[in-house]
């Protein structure tokens, strides 16, 4: 199934009729729009949810109610009274059938005003459809069934949608139809994922049956069923009161698991988001703890510094000994010739003889008189003692002065010691501090990553807490409806005594084995497929990167995960810091393998004579994939991109063009470029657009 | 779910399984109907088609 053709009429930027035929060719099957940046090739993607889906896509800068389909010179030059319509016409074609989807709004002006320009859209929108045969085109099918003859019958209200659908299915067109922003953003959201896997697989009925009849929230076949039978005795009403509260504790905690599910996946978003700015950052906070650090280095160092300068001091107040160590020389010669022995009795002076010599008897008794002989020794010792005879004071001086020498040798080594000490450590505070500023003139002090972390963090541990929660009511919820479903059997068993029961026991009897049929083939359905998905990712994520040291893998949260297949010893090494182009690139490998998977699903389907999936070839319509990507990823996506779906159209940058490598797989006049004239608002599309 | 399969005929399980899904589908493509209006379509279409069944039987058992 290819697009064939889109047709454009007063559609956003393009006034007036703008046409762009696409590449039905096998092997050129690439049809490429090129152009600059709010030129309007986002337009043409929209053209294309509009016109399938009446759907559009807004952005963070966009909102659904701030775009206007019609284009801005129409309205613009539109009378109060008059109408226009803005239409897309979008041909399909599949083997020898063409399908002319066309759908048209009208819009008026709002007020009868001249100067307001605000204009309202006129009844609902039409979608039409036109079967081509063989080149033979078959009657206006409308959708709102307002159809005539034949085809009244054949073609309900409705009819033009579903045929669309069945083509496209509406839950895959994330896949089909990929416009750049989302391209960068790896998170879709769980449920969005599990929601397109269950679409390709074709269960998407079942489900929606299987939740009709018993596993929905309020009113279920079964539930409708049960209230239909009629009581008999106390027993029977004790029982049905029971598996009522029991009913709304389900609903409650269905309610609840969603409500958590719901808070579980804002949560991630939002904690992936911090991830990201936190990864995008980076260098920021390196930079920011780095700055920090060195703060803190330099303030400790300066105490070292100031402690090192204190110890110098006091080396130096305790410096007079050492200069007391210069006077020993001086002290040594004149000394040189006095009897440093001494011959003096320790503690006795010239005073004490004196006392004696005035008591006229020494302490033994003596006779002291002058010509005594005891006097005389005593006199002759007068003369040795101090003060008279300082030669043993003088002694214990100069050998306090020896000691104090010896003891101050080291001051002048320790005092240099402590200098040079200061010295280093004042060099090194002088580094840390040309550092810092250095850091401090290149790196972004605003931004606050601390606080970025913080809220990072919280984050996370909301996750933790909404899954807990989650778990709990999982829990609770499978414990009532255990208790429930055995209350039913015995309601069963009490209710099949009254015979009035007898066909709602039976259509409850049906309702239960459609249901465990429907349950039997969902699983078989659904076996296997993440495997088989995760099997597709990895031989794509290998096709692309074929380095070999990486591989991806699809994990329980339906996210692809990156790992190293070895690094430094350990193995299976998650890789935490995927730049923004290989997450680009990654989340390339995960559209295509998704595809992929429809499309081996439909061939399965058609192998084992099932028709009812829905599923076929889809074309894969891109817009602006390479943005993000660096020349190297955009030649290697881009020379992919033609053998992962059977037709493939790029609006993209000039810029990307050269480095896609894309020349080969389109033919000339399946090349066009959008042009904008410089004063007008409107855009034009102009075939041809390499040569 | 053998407790069914005895009151239950397979061939017309199979049939009205099949009817089911095939207007779920229907359904989840077109958005033609809400739950409710499909709660009690299903829940009406269940109820006859589990009485002809048993009619059916009984006829079978006259003859």
């Amino acid at each position: 199934m290819k697009f064939e053709s889109i047709k454009l009429h007063n559609f956003m930027r393009y006034k007036g009729e703008t046409e762009i035929r696409f590449s039905c060719n096998d092997d050129k099957n690439v049809t490429v729009v090129l152009g600059d940046n709010t030129f309007g090739k986002t337009t043409l993607a929209q053209a294309f949810r509009w016109g399938l889906f009446e759907e559009l896509n807004t952005t963070n800068y966009t909102k659904k109610k701030d775009i206007v389909l019609l284009n801005n010179e129409v309205i613009a030059t539109m009378s109060p009274e008059s109408r226009q319509t803005v239409s897309v016409e979008i041909v399909i074609r599949d083997g020898n059938t063409q399908w002319k989807f066309t759908r048209t709004s009208y819009f008026k002006r709002k007020t009868a005003g001249d100067r307001d320009l605000a204009i309202v859209q006129d009844g609902e929108s039409k979608l039409t459809m036109i079967i081509i045969q063989d080149g033979i085109p078959g009657k206006v099918i409308n959708n709102n069934g307002e159809n005539t003859g034949a085809d009244e019958k054949k073609y309900k209200k409705g009819c033009v949608q579903e045929t669309i659908e069945n083509m496209l299915p509406r839950s895959l067109s994330n896949y089909f139809f990929f416009d750049g922003e989302r391209w960068g953003d790896a998170k879709t959201a769980k449920s969005e994922v599990k929601g397109s896997i269950n679409t390709i697989l074709g269960v998407t009925g079942l489900i929606e049956m299987m939740k009709h009849i018993k596993d929905g929230q309020g009113k279920t076949v079964l539930k409708t069923l049960r209230e239909r039978i009629k009581g008999s005795g106390d027993e029977y009403d004790r029982l049905q009161a029971e598996i009522k509260a029991l009913d709304d504790s389900i609903d409650e905690y269905e309610h609840k698991i969603k409500d958590e599910e719901d808070a579980l996946e804002t949560s991630q978003r939002e904690r992936d988001k911090l991830a990201k700015a936190l990864n995008d950052n980076r260098q920021i906070e390196e930079d920011q703890k780095k700055f920090a650090q060195l703060e803190k280095d330099i303030s400790n160092m300066e105490e070292d510094r100031e402690n090192y300068y204190a110890d110098v001091v006091k080396m130096f107040s305790g410096s007079a000994r050492f200069f007391a160590g210069e006077m020993l020389p001086q002290v040594d010669a004149l000394l040189a010739k006095v009897d440093l022995e001494g011959k003096d009795i320790p503690g006795v002076t010239v005073d004490t003889v004196d006392y004696l010599i005035n008591l006229g008897k020494c302490l033994c008794g003596e006779d002291l008189s002058e010509d005594s002989e005891a006097y005389k020794n005593l006199m002759q010792l007068r003369k040795v003692i101090p003060p008279e005879m300082i030669g043993g004071a003088a002694g214990k001086f100069r050998d306090l002065l020896y000691d104090w020498q010896y003891n101050a040798q080291s001051l002048v080594s320790d005092i240099e010691d402590k200098a040079g000490d200061f010295d280093s450590i004042q060099d090194r505070i002088y580094e840390k501090i040309d550092e810092k500023d250095l850091l401090e003139k290149k790196m972004d002090r605003k931004a606050n990553i601390a606080a970025l972390r913080k809220n990072y963090n919280t984050w996370v541990s909301l996750c933790r807490n909404h899954e807990q929660k989650r778990n709990e009511y999982v829990v609770r919820l499978d414990f009532a409806k255990k208790t429930r479903d055995s209350k039913n059997q015995q309601l069963d068993v009490l209710s099949r005594q009254n015979e009035a029961n007898e066909s709602v026991n039976r259509a409850i009897a049906y309702a239960e084995a459609v249901y465990a049929m429907a349950e039997r083939q969902l699983k078989k359905k659904q076996s296997g497929v993440f495997e088989q998905l995760n099997e597709i990712i990895s031989e794509n994520f290998d096709r692309m990167f074929n380095d070999g040291e990486k591989y991806a893998k699809l994990e329980d949260d339906y996210r692809i995960h990156v790992y190293y297949h070895s690094v430094g010893g350990s193995k299976d090494y998650e890789e935490q810091n995927l730049s923004n182009g290989e997450a680009t690139a990654i989340n390339f490998v995960y559209i295509v393998s998704v595809l992929e998977l429809a499309r081996r699903k439909a061939a399965e389907e058609a192998g084992a004579g099932e028709t009812d999936s829905g599923i076929i070839n889809l074309p894969l319509v891109l817009d602006g994939p390479f943005s993000t990507l660096s020349n190297e990823n955009t030649s290697l996506v881009a020379k992919k991109l033609p053998e992962f779906a059977e037709q493939v159209i790029i609006f993209m940058l000039d810029k990307d063009w050269a480095s896609s490598g894309l020349d080969e797989f389109v033919l000339p006049e399946y090349c066009y470029r959008v042009n904008k004239e410089e004063k007008a608002n409107s855009s034009t599309i102009e075939r041809g657009g390499l040569e | 779910m053998a407790t069914n399969d005895s009151k239950v005929n397979n061939a017309r399980v199979m049939a009205m399984f099949m009817a089911i899904r095939n207007s779920e589908l229907k359904n989840v493509r077109t958005l033609q109907y809400d739950s409710k209006d499909m709660v009690k379509r299903i829940t009406n279409y269940i109820v006859k088609q589990a009485d002809d069944a048993a009619s059916d039987s009984k006829e079978a058992d006259v003859e």
